[in-house]
C-alpha cells in the first residue's frame, strides 16, 4: 500500500533539550495511526513539524510524496487539527470556518454545515467562538479539519477537553472517516483511546520512535 | 513553495479586505470626522459663513483640519479599523489556520496591504466626511482667496499651493491623496509596534507618543527641519509654524522611511514567530 507520510530521521532541539532523535516511520493510505506518549514529551514539537508549521533540524517529512518546507510550504490535500486551535473569538463557528473555507477555496456552505453538524455543532448557532467551552471549541476544530474533505487528516489531542461520551462519539467519526478511505494520524496520551482507535501505535520515548508501548503503560 | 499560489493568493486578498473593510469600526470613524469638524467650525466660525463672503469647501476642510483635534488623534485614527488583526490573530492562534491555507508569505502581504489600505481610506473617509459635514453651510470653489487664522498669510504654504490658488477642488484631491499615503503609512507603523510590545494597547501608544515628540522637536528648531515634522505631510498648507514652502519629494521621503521601516520591524518580527 502507498504511503501517505513518510519521515525519516527527524532531529528536533531546541537549545540543549533535543526533544526528538532521529525519527522514522511511515503511515500508510487509509490507516490510523497513533503517535502517543506522556504529556511534555514532543508529541506536539512532533506534529508541528507534520503539519509544517515548523522544520526539523536534519531529516525529512514527505506527505503525498511531496517534502514539506522543500516542495511545499504546507501539506496538500491534509486537515489539521492543531493543539488549542484559535479562532476570531468574535465570529461564530460557522463564520469561522466560512472564512477558512474562502481562503482554501474547497468548502462551500453546505459542506460546512454539514461538518459542523457531524461532530455535533450547531450551524445556526451565532454565539461568539469566545463564548464556546473547550469541548466545543475541540469539536470545532475537527469540522475545521474535515470540512474541506482532504485525503490525510492529522489531529494533536483531538479529544482533550472531551467527556467520555464525546470521545465516544469522536472515535466513532475517525472510524467513519477511515472507512471513507481517509488516512488518520493523532496523538494521544491515552492508551485507552489509542488501542480502541488506531491500528498502530508509536511511542515516543526519550526524543526516540517506538511501537513497543513502554513499560509503564503496560503496568510493568 | 508552490502551493497553488496564483489562486490562493486572490482568496487571502480578498478574504484580508474583507475584514478589514466590513467591521463596525468604520462607524465610529465617520463619527469621529463629524465631531472633529464640529470642533473646528467651533473653534473658527469663518468656516460656518455662508453667502458672499463664505469661503471654498476646501478651505473649510483646512480650516477644520487645524482648529480640531486632527492633528493629536491622527496616528492613533488610522489604527482603528484594522492595525490590531495581525496581532489578534497570532494571539488568538487563528493565524495557524489561516497560514495553513494561504501560505506565509501570501498571508502577510494580503494582511499588510489590507491594513495599509483600511489605514488610508480611514483618513480619507475622515476628511470626507469633513467635507460633507461643512457642505450645510453650502459648496463652493471659489479660487483666489485664503482664510487662515494668521493675519499675515495671503496663500497656503506648501507643495501646490498655487493649486489651492487656482483649482481649489484639485488642492482638495491633492490633500486626499497626501492623507491616504499618510494613513498607509502610519498604520504599518502602529502595526509594527503592536507586533514589538505584544500588545496593542502600548504598541498604538507608541506612534502618537514619537508623532508628539518628533513634531514637537522639529516645530522647536530654528530654522524648522520641516522633514522631521509629521504632520507637515498630512497638512502640507499649514501657516501656524511658518516654515515656508518645502518640496514634495521630501514630504514623500519622510513617508518612505517610516513605511520601510515599518515593514522591517514587521518582517524581522514575523520570521522570529515562524520559528517557534
Amino acid at each position: 500500500m502507498k504511503n501517505v507520510i513518510e519521515a525519516d530521521n527527524i532531529c528536533k532541539s531546541f537549545g540543549k533539550n533535543h526533544v526528538l532523535k532521529g525519527l522514522s516511520f511511515q503511515v500508510p493510505e487509509g490507516a490510523i495511526y497513533a503517535i502517543c506518549g506522556k504529556n511534555g514529551i514532543g508529541k506536539s514539537v512532533l506534529f508541528r513539524i507534520l503539519t509544517g508549521f515548523i522544520l526539523p533540524d536534519t531529516g525529512s517529512v514527505k506527505i503525498h510524496g511531496q517534502q514539506i518546507g522543500i516542495d511545499l510550504e504546507f501539506p496538500k490535500s491534509t486537515g489539521i487539527l492543531i493543539d488549542r486551535p484559535g479562532y476570531m473569538p468574535d465570529s461564530s463557528g460557522y463564520a469561522n470556518l466560512a472564512l477558512l473555507g474562502q481562503i482554501s477555496g474547497l468548502a462551500d456552505e453546505e459542506t460546512i454545515r454539514a461538518s459542523l453538524e457531524l461532530v455535533g455543532l450547531d450551524p445556526d448557532d451565532r454565539k461568539p467562538v469566545r463564548t464556546y467551552s473547550v469541548g466545543m471549541l475541540q469539536r470545532l476544530g475537527l469540522a475545521q479539519a474535515i470540512m474541506e474533505d482532504p485525503q490525510l487528516i492529522l489531529l494533536d489531542e483531538p479529544t482533550s477537553g472531551l467527556d467520555y461520551e464525546s470521545q465516544i462519539e469522536m472515535h466513532e467519526l475517525f472510524l467513519k472517516l477511515r472507512d471513507q478511505g481517509k488516512t488518520i494520524v493523532f496523538t494521544s496520551h491515552s492508551p485507552w483511546e489509542v488501542s480502541r482507535v488506531s491500528e498502530k501505535a508509536f511511542w515516543l520515548v526519550n526524543g526516540k520512535l517506538q511501537e513497543e508501548a513502554p513499560a509503564h503503560v503496560n503496568g510493568k | 513553495m508552490k502551493i497553488n499560489e496564483e489562486r490562493i493568493n486572490d482568496h487571502i486578498l480578498k478574504v484580508e479586505l474583507q475584514r478589514a473593510f466590513q467591521n463596525p469600526r468604520w462607524i465610529l470613524i465617520v463619527l469621529i470626522g463629524v465631531v472633529l469638524f464640529v470642533i473646528g467650525k467651533t473653534r473658527f466660525p469663518q468656516i460656518t459663513v455662508t453667502g458672499e463672503y463664505a469661503i471654498n469647501t476646501t478651505n473649510r476642510l483646512m480650516l477644520a483640519m487645524s482648529y480640531s483635534e486632527l492633528a493629536f488623534i491622527v496616528p492613533l485614527l488610522v489604527l482603528i479599523p484594522y492595525a490590531d488583526s495581525l496581532l489578534n490573530d497570532i494571539q488568538s492562534r487563528a493565524i495557524d489556520f489561516l497560514i495553513f491555507r494561504s501560505g506565509r508569505k501570501d498571508y502577510l502581504r494580503s494582511k499588510l496591504f489590507a491594513i495599509a489600505l483600511s489605514g488610508g481610506v480611514c483618513l480619507v473617509v475622515v476628511l470626507l466626511v469633513m467635507v460633507l459635514s461643512s457642505s450645510v453651510y453650502g459648496i463652493n470653489f471659489k479660487s483666489g482667496v485664503y482664510a487662515t487664522g494668521m493675519v499675515n498669510e495671503t496663500e497656503p504654504f506648501g507643495p501646490f499651493n498655487w493649486l489651492f490658488m487656482t483649482k481649489p477642488a484639485l488642492y482638495l484631491i491633492y490633500l486626499f491623496i497626501s492623507a491616504f499615503l499618510f494613513g498607509i503609512t502610519y498604520s504599518l507603523f502602529g502595526t509594527a509596534m503592536s507586533l514589538v510590545f505584544k500588545n496593542k494597547f502600548i504598541g498604538f501608544s507608541i506612534p502618537i507618543f514619537v508623532f508628539q515628540i518628533v513634531d514637537f522637536i522639529g516645530v522647536s528648531m530654528n530654522p524648522q527641519p520641516w522633514y522631521l515634522i509629521p504632520l507637515r505631510g498630512l497638512m502640507p498648507f499649514d501657516t501656524a509654524r511658518q516654515v515656508g514652502d518645502h518640496d514634495l519629494l521630501l514630504q514623500l521621503f519622510q513617508y518612505l522611511v517610516v513605511f520601510l521601516s515599518s515593514l522591517i520591524i514587521i518582517r524581522l518580527v514575523m520570521k522570529s514567530y515562524g520559528k517557534k
